[in-house]
Parts: C-alpha cells; sequence; structure tokens
C-alpha cells in the first residue's frame, strides 16, 4: 500500500510537471496561444528574406531596420479572412497616418501560383494601401516562402476548393528586425499600441 | 485462444498504424488522428498487456494495488493528448509524434493491468467522467471561434466535435442502459445457509 501511495505520488507529480509544462503554466492550450505567449516572452529574430512587390521592386525586412511593421500574410483570392485583414490593416494605416507613428504595414502573399504583380496592386487598390507606409510583396521562391511561414509559425492548407485555409494575425516586428508580438485580426489597437512602445 | 489472436492482431495493428503511409493517412483529418489512430494505439497497448499481465504484475503488485499508480499514469497520458496543442506538435514535430506512439500504447497497456483491480466505485467514476469530458470536448470543438489545431481544417474540427456528441451520447445510453438491465452479478457468501437454520436438523 505504501509502495502505491509513493508511486502514485511520484507519476502524479511528474505527469502535473509535464502538463504545466505542455500549456505553458496553464495558459496556452492551442499551438497558436503557446506561439504568442513565447514571442511575447523572447522576441525571434525573422529571417530576411528578399521580397518582390507590385511594381518588382525588391522589399527586404532589413529596409525597415529602425522602425516597426506589422506583418500579415495573405492570399489575394482570399474571400474571407485575408479581406477581413485587409480591412484591419487598413483602419492601422490611417491610425499611423494620424498619430505620425514611425512604423509600416507588409502584407506578404503565400499563394505564388496566382498572387502575380498585377494581383498585389489590384489588391492594394482595394484595399487603399498608401505605398508610403503599407506595401505588398510575395517571395521569389517557394523555398524562401517555407522559411518565412515557418518563422512566422503560419501554417497555410489548401481548402479543397482552391483557396486556403491559414492562421491569420498581426505580426508585430520590433526595429531590430525581431517578431516581437502576435495579434489577433481584431485585436489592431493592442498591435497599435505595440508600434507605440517602441519610441522611445 | 481469443486472447492470443486478440494479441497478434493487435501487434499487426500496432505496426501497422505506425507505419509512415497509415500514420500520415490517418493524419490527413483530424477526425481519423483522434478517433482512429489515438484509440488504436491505446487499444493495441492493452490487448498486448493484458495477455501478458500475470508475467508483468509479478513481483510488482505492491506498487499498483488498487490499481492507482497505473490508472493515474494513463489519465495523465490522455489529457496531455487532449490538448489541441499537443495534436498540432504530434503533426508538426517528430519528437511529439514520437512521444505519441509510446505514450499512447503504454498508457493503454498500465490501463490493462490496472482496470481489474479498479474498485466498482473508481469504474463508475470513470465511466462517468468519460461521457461528461467528451461532451465538453464536442461542445468546444464546435463552439470554438477558432481552429484549435493549426493543422487542420475548421469543417474536421465542426465534425470531430459533431462525431464525439453521438458517442458521448452513445455510450451515456450504453452505461446508464447496464445499470437496469445489465449483467451485474450479486455475490453470495460461499456457505449458502439461511441465518437462522443452522440449528435446524
Amino acid at each position: 500500500m505504501r509502495r502505491t501511495l509513493f508511486a502514485t505520488c511520484l507519476v502524479l507529480a511528474f505527469g502535473a510537471a509535464v502538463l504545466w509544462w505542455a500549456t505553458s503554466g496553464l495558459r496556452a492550450f492551442t499551438a497558436e496561444t503557446a506561439r504568442r505567449i513565447a514571442v511575447l516572452a523572447s522576441p525571434e529574430p525573422i529571417p530576411d528574406v528578399e521580397l518582390v512587390d507590385g511594381s518588382g521592386r525588391s522589399i527586404r525586412l532589413s529596409d525597415y531596420t529602425g522602425q516597426a511593421v506589422i506583418v500579415d500574410f495573405i492570399y489575394t483570392q482570399c474571400p474571407t479572412i485575408c479581406v477581413s485583414l485587409g480591412d484591419n490593416f487598413g483602419r492601422l494605416q490611417e491610425r499611423i497616418k494620424a498619430d505620425g507613428v514611425p512604423a509600416k504595414l507588409l502584407s506578404i502573399s503565400f499563394d505564388l501560383a496566382q498572387d502575380g504583380p498585377r494581383e498585389l496592386s489590384e489588391y492594394a487598390r482595394v484595399h487603399g494601401a498608401d505605398a508610403s507606409i503599407w506595401k505588398l510583396a510575395r517571395p521569389r521562391n517557394a523555398g524562401e516562402l517555407r522559411l518565412l511561414l515557418e518563422a512566422y509559425a503560419v501554417i497555410v492548407l489548401p481548402d479543397g476548393i482552391g483557396g486556403f485555409v491559414h492562421n491569420a494575425a498581426l505580426h508585430v516586428v520590433g526595429p531590430d528586425g525581431k517578431l516581437t508580438g502576435i495579434y489577433d485580426l481584431d485585436q489592431h489597437n493592442a498591435a497599435f499600441l505595440a508600434l507605440r512602445s517602441f519610441i522611445k | 485462444m481469443t486472447e492470443r489472436l486478440a494479441f497478434y492482431a493487435a501487434v499487426l495493428i500496432l505496426v501497422t498504424v505506425s507505419s509512415s503511409p497509415v500514420r500520415l493517412l490517418l493524419e490527413q483529418s483530424l477526425v481519423s488522428h483522434l478517433l482512429i489512430q489515438m484509440p488504436a494505439l491505446v487499444l493495441c497497448g492493452w490487448t498486448i498487456a493484458r495477455r501478458h499481465r500475470d508475467a508483468i504484475n509479478r513481483g510488482r503488485e505492491s506498487f499498483n494495488v488498487g490499481g492507482a499508480t497505473g490508472l493515474s499514469f494513463a489519465l495523465i497520458v490522455f489529457s496531455f493528448w487532449m490538448l489541441p496543442r499537443s495534436v498540432d506538435g504530434s503533426v508538426q514535430n517528430p519528437l511529439y509524434e514520437f512521444a505519441k506512439f509510446v505514450t499512447l500504447p503504454f498508457a493503454g497497456a498500465s490501463l490493462a493491468l490496472s482496470w481489474p483491480k479498479l474498485p466498482p466505485l473508481a469504474i463508475g467514476i470513470l465511466k462517468c467522467n468519460l461521457v461528461s469530458m467528451m461532451l465538453v470536448l464536442s461542445w468546444i470543438y464546435t463552439t470554438s471561434p477558432s481552429r484549435l489545431c493549426n493543422s487542420y481544417l475548421r469543417d474536421e474540427q465542426d465534425m470531430l466535435g459533431q462525431i464525439v456528441a453521438v458517442l458521448a451520447i452513445g455510450l451515456g445510453c450504453l452505461f446508464g442502459g447496464s445499470l437496469f438491465c445489465g449483467t451485474t452479478t450479486i455475490v453470495r457468501r460461499k456457505s449458502a445457509t439461511p441465518i437462522g437454520s443452522g440449528g435446524r436438523e
């Protein structure tokens, strides 16, 4: 009986520790939440992948050094969540202008097959993107796209009807090029406050 | 004979579901991942251990009186794999995947060794808890505003929720029904002498 009590306590203590670790201290039950907590606790460097914008110009994250950037991932044919991302970016753009915060917005398309320069420019026009603040771009090839998606932990799945399902979020990259915060689409206020926090 | 057959079937199924093509096939959908692959791993562990339970138990009985240790281990493993984060992890991270294929059969095995020792009250509590936990999971999966697993589509999450609800109701009926027309055997005292009849000649 005493042995069983000892063994059970040992199993329960070890199990509790594992479950505590697996939920980041009972805070994260999904991979998405866990990722957000981890990034807030220790910002992660993002690979400086070359992107191409709607007019064929090259853009790199390092171009933004010294400025905070909010990055989102989209595909222009998206009927649902990317439209919402576009609307939120539109709102953020207005706040950045009104507030004069030295920050930029960058939408990266992961649909290399369909999103060429024309589609990117059209998406920018529809959502009223002001190129001095909000740029749209795509990686040059699938390998670099994978590198980016991995760094931001964005998982893109084909939805079986020609589109994609993806975890959509606002990714705040600090002036040092590190990913410092991930926010839900409707948390654009929190994302904006994160941008302002970089102003010394 | 049946136990031996079940043992070989379990070994065969365990090898099959662990093989790369079947593993990836079952992990393509959230429903087959959670309702076929994971239960299969547990059941295989259970069946394999059941055949050798006497050999495994020998000399170790004192560490698992009433099945407490084995049950605790199994419950912790199940809790871990109920987390959407762990499910995502097993698809994205080979270490999680490896852990899943080791811990779930062991949890099944430890349940097989402990179940016969559990007091009836514990079995009742476990059955009630299983049904209510499945209903809660189903509710979470169907009503969550966002996807719980980044690796799976929203439709699959809804479908999983609905199937789990049906299973929970089915199990509830099964457990509940057995109270009324079950196979409960009333244990009688060995000496069937009626009280007070001892002195009668």
